[in-house]
């Protein structure tokens, strides 16, 4: 079948041992550098084409054979005790999908650099970590077992930590770098941690017979063949009997299994920037922009969201913790963060002023999305809405029981107790229910935000090519500028926003709405809320970039403003962090204060972080309109960074047509699900979908009414908030929660990671210096003490003896010296005398005898 | 005329090395020094030689060992007297007394 797939991630790999090559011969040949540079993107170009090619014939081959089919070929690669490792693909509809979109993503963002860093001084090593990174993300998205799997997903922390220090001669690059490095780290212990423990449960880390059957269909996955309810019989290792005791505890399997489940989570966290550790990625944004659309917002962030679906059976089936009556499943947990992160980067994307990061923001959101459609999905005992209406009936009965109980009527009463307690066991008994829509609609936003975000960066990024600026507030009027890159990037916008049926995102984003109000009506409507606000800062976007008129680029906006003495806040930022000594070589003068709240004292009153990103702008300026220098008027850009942007944008409006809703009375509709869905067995994947208004409606609703408000409030660039005078202090305090970031850094700074660091420090500095030293000193004390005694012994005895020695043979040879007299008949005679002696000694013992 | 014992050669014999030893010994002259040690040696060739006789005939040993004592003897003579004549030149002297630069 699909053998050929090796070849996919092969391609990548060697293009970039042979564009690094290509970077070395540069060196050597510095009389033309272009060659190189040519030979390295036709070479990336070439390398990851093939590959593209590749990955769309496999879709069209696992499309071919229908749903469910898979392919599956491995080999054996270590083989230690129990446990056999594997290196080897495992290709099904999701992997095909992801292959697809990675490939195409990563070929446009090749193609678009060639215009977008030419001239840079390390364009082949650019290249070549773009290929390194495509061959770690189709390994990962290829793997069939987590060890690989893994590999695949740290060798991609490498490429991107290389790639956002791209250009490390900045030091806000520099320290972005570690950043993700070091907070994708965080999760990345989890994830390992979770690997060890279900390597402890199952025995294996393969895909195949763990949580995807096998395509004979010879082996079902571990935990559908019933293994959670048949532990006890179950071959395998002590720990899978029912109950087993850890740390003196008794915990059942299952409850291990969702432990298992939320390490490997935490992971994810990580890789896809969700609520605790998302501080990673805005930074990020220090990368050259081609990086940020393949990396930070297409693909490698939806690594995280691939390896919750890839373990989905292990989320699924983990076990289920009882919180004040409320079942809380792995899953419930994944949809609960994915909607936090979703409505608080949002909130942040509202304010930012970087093109950028408020993509970047944006991509939080839309990644916490995908994660809450995945966590609305999987078994529900007794269905979210069955138990909630349920529940409300049982409270009417009783509270209509109270009331006949008032009036005395008893017989009444009793009958509207009973009809409570009936009404409860109707919500609790409801079984377990299947919500068929969560990882189709995870998996499906996935695709359709991969190409509408890959759009939007390459766009910002021929917007930040043709104006060398990246705040939108510099920018504006650019529709005048660049015609073909606003086309492009309304069609982004549009799928972002999620206007009704024209483009992808809409069609996906009512996906997750519908899982959502299937699972938790909360959720939903903080989602729906979320989905008006990215509709409300997309239009702010469009709005300030190309709407209104060209503001005249950085340097009028720039230096038009305040003077330094008026603000009062560089100083004390200076103050706040000087004794850390940290980021002090980029004092942020007054320009670094937002445009749009420099007037307003509250705002800025930010920290370093804020004020580096500022300080970062103008440095990446000056790369990212590297040799354009500053002109008057902005430029389109060449048709090697618009051809990506066509493609890009036609995905972004096609490819939400496979997910039309399925009650849509159209060919096709729906035509995802069979092939990405999500059931146990011996539970129907049968799906009716059905009309239902109280969830399309608002979802339907929401994003129009984000587009009407945000056109109204920023139309023709006149809503600033630089007016910020005029605002109650509420309203300050909250916009300067938004635009710095809800404060996360300045939190994980002061009171998470930084600042406790120094106290712990500074206790144990107090220790090292009361105690351990103490300790130390005493010990040199007795030491010094022992040692002179031992000095003594030492000076006195052992050099007594030695020295005597010595002395008494000078003496002696002195004496015996004499003797030598250099007179040579004095010797002869005393030789003589010897012979004479022992003669006589002879014929005196031969006498006695 | 009958052959004497042996005991009158080696009373012969004693009477050579004692004179031998006593000039070695009294002598200032280095070549008297080597001329007593000729003697000395000639003492013994005169031992090897009657023993030999008197003792085993027929076998000769003595009478070839002492032929290599002789031998020994001319090349001990020939480094005597040139060691004699190196210090002569060095000193304009051959008395032994004078030559003691290895004393203590």
């Amino acid at each position: 079948m699909v053998a050929y797939a090796l070849l996919i991630p092969l391609f990548p790999l060697v293009g970039f041992l042979v564009i690094l090559l290509a970077g070395i011969v540069r060196k050597w040949v510095t009389g033309d550098i272009r060659i190189a540079d040519r030979l390295a993107s036709g070479v990336g170009i070439l390398t990851v084409g093939l590959s593209f090619i590749l990955s769309w014939l496999v879709l069209f081959e696992v499309l071919g054979k229908g749903p469910g089919s898979a392919y599956h070929h491995a080999y054996e690669w270590l083989d230690v005790g129990f446990l056999t490792l594997w290196f080897g693909f495992y290709i099904d509809a999701m992997t095909a999908m992801m292959l697809v979109v990675v490939t195409t993503v990563a070929l446009m963002v090749q193609i678009f650099s060639t215009g977008y860093m030419a001239g840079d001084l390390r364009f082949p090593r650019f290249y070549s970590y773009l290929c390194l990174f495509t061959m770690a993300m189709l390994i990962l998205v290829l793997a069939n077992n987590l060890v690989q799997l893994f590999i695949a997903w740290e060798l991609m922390g490498l490429a991107s930590y290389l790639l956002i220090g791209f250009w490390f001669e900045k030091p806000s690059a520099m320290r972005a770098a570690k950043k993700a490095f070091m907070v994708t780290r965080v999760g990345d212990v989890g994830l390992f941690f979770g690997m060890a423990l279900l390597l402890g449960l199952t025995n294996t880390l393969n895909f195949v017979g763990l949580v995807v059957a096998h395509p004979d269909g010879t082996a079902p996955g571990l935990l559908e063949q019933g293994w959670l309810s048949n532990m006890g019989v179950c071959a395998g290792p002590a720990i899978l009997t029912t109950t087993s005791p850890i740390f003196g505890v008794a915990v059942a399997g299952s409850v291990l299994l969702g432990v298992a489940a939320l390490l490997i989570f935490c992971g994810s966290i990580g890789k896809s920037a969700q609520f605790p550790l998302h501080v990673w990625l805005p930074d990020a944004m220090e990368g050259p922009t081609p990086v940020s659309a393949l990396i930070h917002a297409a693909t490698m962030v939806a690594a995280g969201v691939y390896l919750v679906a890839r373990m989905y059976p292990v989320f699924d089936f983990g076990g289920v913790l009882s919180v004040a009556g409320t079942d809380f499943r792995p899953l419930s947990f994944v949809a609960l963060i994915g909607t936090i992160t979703a409505l608080m980067a949002a909130l942040i994307a509202l304010t930012q002023s970087d093109i950028k990061r408020i993509l970047a923001y944006s991509t939080i959101s839309q990644l916490g999305f995908m994660m809450a459609g995945l966590g609305c999905g999987g078994v529900v005992s007794g269905g979210g809405q069955a138990a909630a209406a349920g529940a409300a009936e049982a409270g009417h009965a009783a509270t209509e029981a109270a009331a006949h109980a008032a009036t005395g009527a008893a017989g009444h009463a009793a009958e509207a107790v009973g009809q409570a307690a009936t009404a409860l066991a109707h919500g609790a008994a409801g079984g377990e229910h299947l919500l068929h829509l969560g990882f189709t609609a995870g998996m499906f936003h996935l695709m359709t935000h991969a190409f509408f975000k890959g759009l939007l960066f390459l766009g910002s990024g021929s917007v930040i090519h043709g104006t060398g600026t990246q705040d939108v507030w510099e920018m504006g009027g650019l529709r005048r500028f660049m015609p073909k890159t606003l086309g492009t990037y309304f069609c982004g916008y549009i799928a972002l926003a999620g206007v009704p049926f024209v483009a992808a995102g809409f069609y996906s984003k009512d996906l997750i709405l519908d899982a959502a109000w299937e699972f938790n009506p909360v959720i939903f409507w903080v989602l729906v809320f979320t989905a008006g606000l990215t509709a409300f800062y997309m239009t702010r976007q469009m709005m300030l970039v190309f709407g209104g008129e060209w503001s005249g680029g950085p340097a009028v906006v720039q230096h038009g403003h305040t003077d330094p003495q008026s603000d009062p806040h560089g100083s004390l930022h200076a103050e706040d962090y000087s004794h850390i000594g940290h980021e002090q070589e980029e004092q942020p003068g007054p320009e670094a204060v937002p445009v749009d709240a420099r007037p307003a004292p509250v705002v800025a009153a930010h920290d370093p972080v804020a004020g580096d990103d500022a300080a970062h702008d103008h440095a990446a300026h000056s790369h990212d309109d590297h040799g354009h220098g500053h002109h008057g008027q902005p430029h389109e850009s060449p048709p090697s960074m618009l051809i990506p942007l066509y493609v890009l944008a036609a995905l972004a409006i096609v490819s939400g047509l496979v997910g039309i809703p399925g009650w849509l009375p159209v060919p096709g509709a729906f035509a995802i699900y069979p092939y990405l869905h999500y059931t146990r067995p011996g539970m129907s994947t049968e799906f009716h979908p059905h009309f239902n208004p109280m969830v399309f409606i608002p979802g339907f609703v929401a994003p129009l009414v984000g587009i009407a408000l945000g056109y109204v409030a920023y139309r023709g660039r006149k809503f600033n908030w630089a007016q910020a005078e005029r605002l109650t202090p509420l309203q300050r305090t909250v916009y300067a929660l938004s635009y710095n970031k809800l404060y996360f850094d300045e939190f994980y700074w002061n009171y998470v990671f930084i600042r406790p660091l120094f106290v712990v420090t500074n206790l144990l500095k107090l220790a090292d210096i009361y105690v351990v030293d103490a300790i130390v000193r005493a010990v040199a004390m007795v030491g010094l003490v022992l040692s002179q005694v031992g000095g003594m012994f030492d000076r006195f005895i052992i050099d007594g003896v030695v020295n005597g020695v010595g002395r008494s043979a000078r003496a002696g040879g002195n004496g015996l010296r004499y003797l030598q007299s250099g007179q040579i008949q004095n010797y002869i005679l005393m030789a003589f005398a010897g012979v004479v002696l022992l003669v006589w000694a002879v014929l005196q013992s031969n006498a006695v005898k | 005329m009958p052959l004497p014992g042996l005991s009158s050669f080696l009373v012969v014999a004693a009477g050579l090395f004692c004179v031998g030893v006593y000039g070695v010994l009294t002598r200032r002259n280095a070549v008297a020094i080597l001329m007593g040690i000729e003697l000395m040696l000639n003492a013994a060739n005169l031992n090897l030689i009657a023993f030999a006789r008197f003792t085993d005939p027929a076998l000769m040993a003595g009478q070839v060992f002492s032929i290599f004592v002789i031998t020994v003897a001319a090349a001990e003579a020939a480094v005597g007297l040139a060691i004699v004549i190196c210090v002569y030149r060095n000193i304009q002297n051959i008395n032994v007394d004078d030559i003691n630069l290895l004393r203590w």
